[in-house]
């Protein structure tokens, strides 16, 4: 296996597009760091906006001389683009031209001590009728607070506050570290983002070392040498892996070098090698299915941007709304490790344990796919011949006691079921949402439509399980059904056990025993009879209980009809 | 007709290409994605807004000690101790700590301090300590009022100007009425938005020149009796024409929500001359580049310098942001009516830039491909 492995690393390391893109990346973090790192040092936690500049057209009618103050505020303030009329100009104001009109009367005064009116008309057809309010009334008020200085120095008035306002921080915003400020942000939010780079530029390297053999014909003679089949493809696993993981330790120690005082470096460099292995493993099952270079690039490119959303969201999440469930996501820990926070060691080596047993799950899958002289010469098998091909597998060991066989089946349908429907389900509702907008009709809908999913993915693989009878369908649509309530009653009762108290989730867990689960059973064992029956009968059988199941949601979430 | 055959070629294999509507799909997301993230962003920064869009939103929790007030867009709780576990305990945003016999210290001319400490991990610490400082500086203001009510007009001396306001104009509905998710949509995310087709363009132009040059047929393009004008005309337009309905799109989908975008025929036209010296870029670059690989790279590094070139003049100075395409799209997009000689320049200066750079770019390219012929 070794020398593919070094085979691989000499390709990558030779290779002129590679170091290319490794030198951008590296210029790229050198320049972004003291940009990043200058904005955040002295941040609050809330994200940045861009500072926009010339955003609101004003119109000033400017009939008083005597208004030096305000004049100089209005003109530099940089999100207005000031104009100044000698006229009123109404017109433009309902036209659309400018957002509102400030008039300084003849009245208007600073020098006199006395109060002094400014105007201030404002277009509510205009979308910008709440900003140009917004930045108006902030600007009268400093200026106000200045003529005020002037007049207090004037009269002799002591201008100290008589409340003085001091504030402090729960948590260290910024870090101090030889003499230079650093946002917590910016060392436990875009450290761990920017770590993550080398990882997403690895789709060509992927691409090229697998579908680009292929695709080449080189493979075949790669085929022909005297090594296992799956050590092959282990080994190009292998040099990849090892050059992301050389670009992450290279990362952190730029980082180091340019004084970003982030902690735990080696742990750091573990974790994150950890969960590149584990979405290396995943890309090396895509790109080893694919049949060319141009799907290749489609199904990484659509894996990763799925896998960059995922890092973003948690660490959002996290970092506005801290709970003990982040403990348990990987991206949060090296979030938590770069920054220093403290870190618990149950969570810690729980994800180290399933992100091991994923990779070895997925470089296995891997391997079994490389077996196949379908897959490598193609025509590549359909993902359902590849299922039915697993479910084969399955039954072929359990010969002789069939009935295990087909309950794993089951059960294993029900399980898969659930993320897919979720990822299905969140992408369809955010759709639904913001076409129909939220009613109770929408919601409507959208209950049906999530029932129906359910019930389709529930109990697929019997499709290929070859049962034939009809009795026994019913059953393992019932075990696929049991399988599908236990999974999605464990991630409830998980993710809400951060949350709520324990009397709450013993209610959660009994209304969903007691009824929730009958449902599940019910519906996916006539879902199961439907398979027996044939394709016009499956159809009704399907939506009978997706009739059940949406009946019983309106009823549990109280949808009013 | 000769080229209007090319056309319906080059538009076709666009359209039905798997990675173009992959990458269409992707978009899409990115869109949705986006205008969720700034309500979202927006909403849970300040409760007032979201309450008033309809939805539910739950009062941020304080605790006070030692002062008795009340805070508007807040829920007070008295404490009697000044223990910061009580923010975690009580699930608080904030702490207000007013020393003892305040109101005596106050009433005898002397100042006080009052600390505010503030859960920074809480998305609504930001909202809390606007809302108590607030309220803390008009008591400091009533208090300072009433010393200098003393000497002379308080009202003249700490708060001289005072603000007529008049609203005129028919109500429009908008869809989020906040100030922040205003700036943010329309000065930063909406001309994000209507630049992914531009950038996109450059992809699609080296892909169809790069990759007739792989496949070989461009040889055969070029000897038919097409122009080598008719030839550019024709991969140039469909992919000028996809990238203005994607906008139109993008546009489309604003809209539905309610984000009104102003000044649309302005706004196509801008992007059709910028698209256009992006699909010159893209045909410089397919010039230089035999393979598909090659010319990524080129578009790669080309994406990352516009970008940077777009996008860094937020945060420099007024004059050299004005010159970005970015305030030029947020300002066609955001005004109902814009002052026609302010934007003639920049359309000018785009379109003689675009034509300059098409026209290169189709020089370059015969000359390569004399040299390789």
């Amino acid at each position: 296996m070794f020398p593919i492995v070094k085979h691989e690393l000499e390709d990558i390391l030779f290779n002129r597009r590679y170091m290319a893109g490794f030198i951008v990346q590296v210029l790229l973090l050198i320049a972004l760091l003291p940009i990043f790192s200058s904005q955040l040092a002295e941040s609050n936690p809330s994200l940045l906006t861009p500072d926009i500049k010339e955003f609101i057209p004003v119109g000033v009618l400017q009939v008083s001389d005597k208004s030096d103050i305000l004049m100089q505020e209005l003109l530099e303030e940089k999100k207005l683009d000031i104009t100044i009329y000698k006229e009123n100009p109404m017109d433009k104001l309902l036209n659309g031209e400018i957002a509102a009109i400030v008039v300084i009367p003849r009245d208007y005064d600073e020098d006199a001590i006395k109060e002094i009116p400014v105007w201030l008309i404002v277009s509510s057809s205009n979308p910008k009728r709440e900003s140009v309010s917004d930045v108006l009334i902030n600007l009268f008020d400093r200026a106000s607070k200045k003529i005020s200085e002037k007049r207090k120095e004037k009269l002799g008035v002591d201008s100290q506050e008589p409340i003085i306002i001091k504030r402090e921080l729960l948590t260290p915003v910024v870090i101090e570290k030889d003499g230079n400020r650093f946002s917590s942000f910016f060392i436990g939010y875009l450290i761990p983002i920017a770590l993550f780079f080398p990882l997403f530029m690895s789709g060509g390297l992927i691409v090229d070392s697998v579908v680009g053999e292929k695709e080449k014909k080189t493979i075949e003679a790669l085929l022909t040498l005297p090594i296992k089949r799956e050590k092959i493809i282990q080994g190009k696993l292998l040099g990849v892996f090892s050059w992301i993981t050389f670009q992450c330790f290279f990362w952190l120690l730029i980082l180091r070098i340019f004084g970003i005082p982030f902690e735990n470096f080696w742990g750091i460099l573990l974790l994150l090698s950890l969960i590149n292995l584990s979405i290396l493993s995943t890309a090396f099952v895509i790109a080893t299915y694919s049949s060319s270079v141009k799907e290749a690039n489609i199904s990484l490119m659509l894996f990763y941007v799925l896998a960059f959303i995922s890092i973003i969201i948690s660490l959002s999440l996290e970092f506005f709304n801290p709970r003990g469930f982040y403990d348990f996501i990987p991206f949060n820990i090296i979030s938590s490790l770069s920054a220093g926070d403290p870190i618990r060691i149950m969570p810690v080596v729980f994800t180290i344990i399933t992100l091991i047993g994923y990779s070895i799950a997925m470089m296995r899958v891997n391997s079994e796919l490389f077996k196949r002289d379908d897959v490598i010469f193609g025509p590549a098998p359909s993902i359902p011949q590849l299922a039915g091909s697993c479910i084969d597998y399955i039954l072929r060991r359990f010969e002789t006691r069939p009935y295990i066989g087909k309950s794993i089946v089951s059960i294993i349908s029900g399980i898969i079921a659930l993320p897919i429907s979720l990822i299905i389900q969140i992408s369809l509702g955010i759709s639904i949402l913001y076409f129909l907008g939220y009613s109770s009709s929408t919601l409507v809908v959208m209950i049906a439509i999530f029932a129906l999913l359910e019930e389709i993915l529930k109990p697929m693989a019997l499709f290929y399980a070859r049962i034939e009878r009809k009795r026994d369908l019913a059953i393992y649509g019932g075990i696929a059904g049991i399988s599908f309530f236990t999974a999605e009653s464990l991630l409830i009762l998980i993710s809400s056990s951060f949350s709520m108290p324990l009397w709450m989730l013993y209610r959660i867990f009994t209304l969903r025993m007691s009824s929730t689960l009958l449902i599940h059973i019910i519906s996916s064992s006539m879902v199961g009879y439907g398979i027996y029956k044939g394709k016009k009968e499956f159809v009704i059988y399907l939506l009978l209980a997706t009739y059940i199941h949406v009946a019983y949601n309106l009823v549990v979430l109280g949808v009013r009809l | 007709m000769k080229i209007v055959t090319l056309f319906k070629k080059e538009f076709m294999d666009i359209v039905t290409e798997k990675v173009y509507l992959l990458a269409f799909l992707v978009q899409m997301i990115m869109v949705v994605g986006i205008i969720y993230t700034a309500l979202l962003y927006t909403s849970i920064n300040n409760p007032a807004y979201t309450a008033s869009s309809g939805l539910k939103t739950q009062t941020p929790r304080i605790g006070v000690v030692g002062l008795d007030m009340k805070f508007e867009g807040l829920r007070a709780f008295k404490l009697e101790s000044a223990d910061t576990s009580a923010i975690r305990d009580l699930n608080l945003v904030a702490l207000v700590i007013a020393p003892e016999n305040m109101n005596i210290a106050l009433q005898n001319g002397e100042n006080v301090e009052i600390t505010i400490i503030l859960d920074n991990t809480n998305i609504l610490s930001g909202y809390a300590d606007a809302v108590i400082t607030r309220h803390l500086q008009k008591l400091s203001e009533k208090i300072k009022k009433e010393r200098i009510s003393r000497i002379g007009d308080a009202e003249a001396i700490l708060n001289p100007i005072f603000i007529e306001k008049t609203v005129v104009g028919e109500e429009k509905k908008i869809f989020f009425d906040s100030p922040k998710f205003i700036e943010l949509m329309y000065g930063f995310l909406m001309p994000f938005i209507l630049l992914l087709p531009t950038f996109l363009s450059m992809n699609m132009t080296t892909d169809s020149i790069v990759g007739e040059k792989e496949k070989k047929t461009y040889e055969i393009l070029i000897s038919t009796p097409l122009t080598k004008k008719e030839i550019m005309l024709g991969k140039v337009l469909p992919i000028l024409l996809i990238s203005d309905i994607q906008a139109l799109v993008w546009i489309f989908i604003l809209q539905v929500k309610s984000i009104v975008v102003f000044n649309i025929p302005l706004i196509i036209l801008f992007l059709t001359l910028l698209n256009l010296s992006f699909i010159g870029v893209g045909v410089i670059i397919s010039a230089f580049s035999d393979t598909n690989k090659d010319a990524d790279i080129g578009v790669t590094l080309s994406i990352i310098l516009f970008s940077l070139i777009f996008f860094a003049p937020l945060s420099l100075g007024k004059n050299i942001y004005t010159l970005s395409p970015l305030a030029v799209l947020s300002k066609l997009a955001s005004n109902p009516v814009v002052n026609i000689y302010k934007i003639i320049p920049i359309y000018f200066i785009l379109f003689l830039g675009s034509i300059a750079i098409i026209c290169l770019g189709g020089r370059l390219l015969e000359w390569k491909e004399n040299l390789r012929l």
